[in-house]
């Protein structure tokens, strides 16, 4: 009985832990940027929210979006660190995990205009990287980005194509002026 | 130490307690007696007055000036004795006493004794009463529970929780940096500014958990200004074999499972050298509340120490390092990115569908906590002539933690700490003087250093929650004690000075800032308490506390992960300073017991964390901005606990805790206080029966009614999109009660010394609740039923 205690802590003991100190190997995920890029035939139009400085500290600016009515635009949506040079682009890394993210744009109202989906990922459930907008008559309001992190919880997908599972990565809230 | 006159009246109680003697079955030889003397353990000076029993058997006795005593015709068997004296630990111990040589009629020699037991006592901490022990026994029943959770089983503590795995203790409505724990000795220096941060102490190791209920600055130093918690395993001690102790549970709701393996001994080759190994392992997955489960709700932990104590003459050598390691998940649901995830969050009746998984998993995914605790301790004990006594006790702390948040790759840490501590104490116990006071002189040097980022003077990086910094702190402090009669008195004074230097980068600045933090205080106390006729015990306590801000309080700048809240720091805010009173009555009889602790605590410049009506734009959104600020505060409360038994087959007890919060300057209650508690607990004993006890246990949390009703800052911005309820995001939530039942059977074996089996059964009724005090109870109901199967061995 005594032995059997001692070979039971002996087991236990030995799975040994040592100090951990690990350093951490990059900085807490920052997004500084969001720029939204609106294509219609050679013309672009990008408007951007950039905070710098991160969280708090100086206000973030934000860029007014401005649209002619009844016209067909190509989207594209960037999301970059620029606290960073060179800049590090946070796109590349949403395509390659497409499965866990979505981009979700909201006008205000449907008067301002409509948002269709143009990427896949692996399950064919949309992204939101890129996509087509299509404005309508003269109207302002805002236009609402997000950015939806859903990552599989305990091995189960999450992400189901609407904007329901998981937490805000980004959401900002663009006015918009259709005219 | 001794008195006359105190002989005499605890003649006539013993008197008493020896007529309720029961008839029992003489067969057995009641010739038996224990002798022994009775010295305090750190002067070994003889303790006079100290009452023996062996309450089986209804004996009793007291031990005169020479602190001895002798229990005389006890009959033949395993009994519990129990020493008592005003100023001291309850101790108790197993005797067993054996009739070797019942033949022999030789007049002196017919009596059979057992060898001298001599027992040191061990000093109470605070004079006037208002500490609690919970001892190896109560502990052996709530093994697997975490620190704060057993602690609640004392009136006045609460729990403060993140999710059910983590648990903060709360005394009289103060928690984190106002609580101070002496883990071992040591004070134990961690991350304990934050809510969701847990002490990092493995309870398996814990043998004695002593809760002081009130500020206790002057032995210990800053921080102490709610309470001290004082843990301790069992003292090293000679053994001519191997001891083991095996404690293991099991629980059904997560399917927690943990087992811990003492092993203590003495060297046969060193003589005086004196060992133990102690190692737990805990593991558990996913929990489940009444109505559905609760994803990444793991844990697993796996601590592990070593002590040794090498006593030769008068001088003893301790040496002790500790390692406690875990890994929390933190429930998905409640990984919010803003303020309108929170407010969705907080309008669904239950988490979402991917939230509350049908299958179960031991998994733990993102976000989770992983934490590492390791402390070294060398302890110096000398003896010195005259019966004094000289301690140097250095201890050195490094703690790591790091919060993983759920986010994109597996290259994103989210927030590492990392914080070493050194602490040194030395304590002279002086000699008695006039007889009758005792004292001691102390002093304690801290010299503790935090690195977020980079080195300490060179950090990296400007978005870290904690900067760098060093804190140096020096103290020191001179108690006495004086004992005449029934009265005891305890005065003290401490004076301590903190030098905080903290290096950060500004802002898109690569130029290091420091700044300096240079506090001091003297704080004092006097206690006094008065026993009558050894029944009724009535104490006083006075104590002034302090704590200086704390880095938190002074630098925080960032979204607060998981609580949906923009924290900005104060660098104007000025120490905490407590001036505490409280009372203290104590009243035993044989049947019945009472006791109330009326507090009364008024702090200056109290610190807490307030939402400004403001929202702060970042790029995941608009969060409520929240400020640290200051306050003048009134703590009041009661602690009441009644207790009838009879023959000790049968104990009712309820205990009571009260407390009213109040802001003076707004003149509104303090937010997130504890609700008041009602705790009763029905306990049958049973000797001759399949099962040994059975204890039923109901707790009652009332609803927490004093939230604050207006703001606390002046003019916020226009109203937020999340509407805030008493200062709040959800209104408190109802009250519950639950209720819980325990069986307890002691096995015997031949080869062990001792084997039980605790059977329990916590929220019967599977009831759903929520708690006040739990940050989760935005997302989440609390865990449901649960039934658990302990059992303890020693051999």
């Amino acid at each position: 009985m005594k032995k059997l205690g001692i070979v039971i802590l002996s087991i236990v003991l030995g799975i040994s832990a040592c100090k951990k100190d690990h350093e951490v190997g990059h900085e807490n995920e920052l997004i500084t940027t969001i720029k939204l890029n609106f294509k219609n035939g050679n013309e672009t139009k990008s408007f951007a929210y950039k905070d710098l400085d991160g969280d708090g500290g100086m206000a973030p600016k934000v860029d007014k979006i401005s649209l002619k009515p009844n016209i067909n635009y190509d989207l594209t949506v960037e999301f970059l660190d620029e606290s960073k040079t060179p800049a590090f682009n946070i796109t590349d890394e949403i395509k390659e995990e497409a499965d866990e993210h979505l981009v979700v744009i909201t006008p205000s109202s449907v008067a301002i205009g409509t948002f269709t989906y143009a990427d896949k990922d692996v399950n064919q459930l949309p992204i939101g990287l890129m996509g087509k907008f299509t404005s309508k008559l003269a109207a302002e309001g805002t236009l609402k980005v997000q950015l939806r992190h859903q990552p599989p919880i305990n091995g189960k997908k999450t992400k189901d194509g609407t904007a329901t599972p998981g937490s805000d990565d980004a959401n900002i809230n663009f006015e918009i002026e259709v005219k | 130490m001794l008195q006359k006159g105190f002989y005499f009246k605890n003649f006539l109680i013993l008197t008493f307690v020896l007529s309720f003697q029961f008839l029992q079955a003489q067969e057995v030889n009641c010739s038996c007696f224990v002798e022994g003397k009775i010295t305090d353990k750190h002067t070994r000076e003889p303790i006079a007055g100290a009452m023996i029993e062996i309450s089986v058997q209804k004996k009793a006795t007291f031990s005169d000036k020479n602190g001895k005593y002798r229990i005389e015709n006890v009959c033949e068997g395993k009994y519990e004795m129990k020493i008592r004296i005003l100023g001291y630990d309850t101790q108790k111990l197993e005797v067993n006493l054996l009739h070797e040589n019942t033949h022999d009629f030789r007049l002196n020699e017919s009596e059979i004794h057992l060898d001298g037991i001599n027992i040191s006592a061990k000093r109470i901490e605070s004079v006037s009463g208002n500490e609690k022990q919970l001892d190896a026994e109560q502990l052996k029943k709530m093994t697997g529970q975490n620190l704060a959770s057993i602690l609640t089983s004392i009136s006045g503590v609460s729990i403060i929780q993140t999710g059910s795995s983590i648990g903060k203790p709360v005394i009289h409505g103060m928690h984190s940096n106002r609580i101070l724990t002496i883990n071992n000795g040591i004070r134990h220096e961690a991350q304990q500014w934050g809510n969701e941060h847990a002490p990092e102490i493995d309870p398996f190791l814990a043998k004695q958990i002593t809760i002081i209920k009130g500020a206790k600055s002057v032995r210990y130093g800053p921080d102490a200004i709610g309470g001290v918690i004082i843990i301790e395993p069992n003292e090293l001690r000679h053994l001519d074999s191997i001891k083991t102790e095996i404690n293991h549970f099991s629980m059904s709701n997560g399917w927690q499972n943990g087992i811990s393996g003492i092993v203590e001994s003495s060297s046969h080759k060193i003589n005086g050298l004196d060992w133990r190994l102690q190692a737990s392992t805990k593991k558990g997955g996913n929990v489940a509340t009444p109505n559905y489960n609760l994803a990444n709700t793991g844990s697993q932990e796996f601590n592990y120490s070593i002590g040794a104590k090498y006593s030769r003459k008068r001088t003893d050598i301790n040496a002790f390092f500790s390692q406690f390691n875990s890994k929390i998940g933190i429930f998905s649901g409640s990984h919010i990115g803003n303020t309108t995830d929170l407010a969705q969050a907080i309008g669904r009746e239950k988490p979402l569908g991917i939230y509350t998984p049908e299958s179960f998993t031991f998994k733990i995914n993102r976000p989770y906590q992983d934490i590492q605790h390791s402390l070294l301790k060398l302890k110096l004990n000398q003896q010195l002539r005259n019966n004094q006594n000289l301690q140097v006790t250095f201890g050195q702390q490094y703690n790591f933690r790091s919060e993983v948040d759920a986010l994109r790759g597996d290259r994103n840490t989210a927030q590492v700490f990392k914080i070493n501590t050194n602490t040194l104490e030395v304590l002279f116990n002086h000699k008695p003087f006039f007889k009758n006071i005792a004292g001691n002189i102390g002093l304690n040097g801290l010299y503790q250093y935090n690195i977020s980022t980079g080195k300490i003077l060179e950090p990296q990086k400007s978005n870290v929650l904690i900067p760098n910094y060093t804190n140096f702190t020096i103290g020191a402090f001179w108690i006495e004690r004086y004992i005449k009669g029934d009265y005891e008195l305890e005065a003290g004074i401490r004076w301590d000075k903190r030098f905080l230097d903290v290096y950060y980068l500004e802002r898109l600045q690569s130029q290091v800032t420091s700044d300096e933090f240079t506090n001091q205080s003297i704080t004092n106390t006097l206690s006094i308490s008065r026993n009558f006729n050894n029944r009724l015990k009535v104490g006083y306590n006075f104590a002034t506390a302090w704590k200086p801000p704390v880095v938190s309080e002074l630098y925080s700048d960032g979204v607060h992960h998981g609580s949906a809240a923009y924290e900005v720091g104060e660098l104007d805010l000025k120490s905490e300073k407590v001036i505490e009173n409280s009372v203290v009555i104590n009243f035993a009889d044989k049947f019945y017991q009472f006791e109330v602790l009326g507090y009364f605590n008024y702090l200056k410049n109290y610190i807490f964390l307030a939402p400004t009506g403001n929202s702060v734009l970042t790029i995941r959104g608009a969060f409520p901005e929240f400020k640290y600020t200051q306050t003048n505060a009134r703590f009041v409360g009661f602690d009441i606990s009644n207790s009838w038994s009879k023959f000790q087959k049968f104990t009712l007890s309820n205990q009571l805790s009260l407390l009213w919060a109040d802001d003076l300057e707004r003149n509104q209650p303090l937010i997130f206080m504890p609700a008041n508690r009602s705790e009763t607990n029905l306990t049958f004993k049973l000797n001759d029966f399949w099962i040994n006890e059975v204890m039923l246990n109901h707790r009652l949390v009332f609803k927490q009614n004093r939230t604050p009703t207006s703001s606390i800052f002046q003019n916020p911005a226009e109203s937020s999109f999340l509407n805030l309820i008493d200062g709040d995001y959800m209104a408190a939530p109802d009250a519950y009660n639950l209720f819980d039942i325990m069986v307890t059977k002691d096995l015997k074996f031949k080869k062990t010394d001792s084997f039980k089996v605790i059977f329990e059964c916590k929220n019967i009724l599977n009831t759903v609740y929520r708690d006040y005090l739990n940050r989760f109870r935005y997302f989440s109901d609390e865990i449901g039923r649960n039934i658990s199967i302990r059992t303890n061995i020693i051999f």
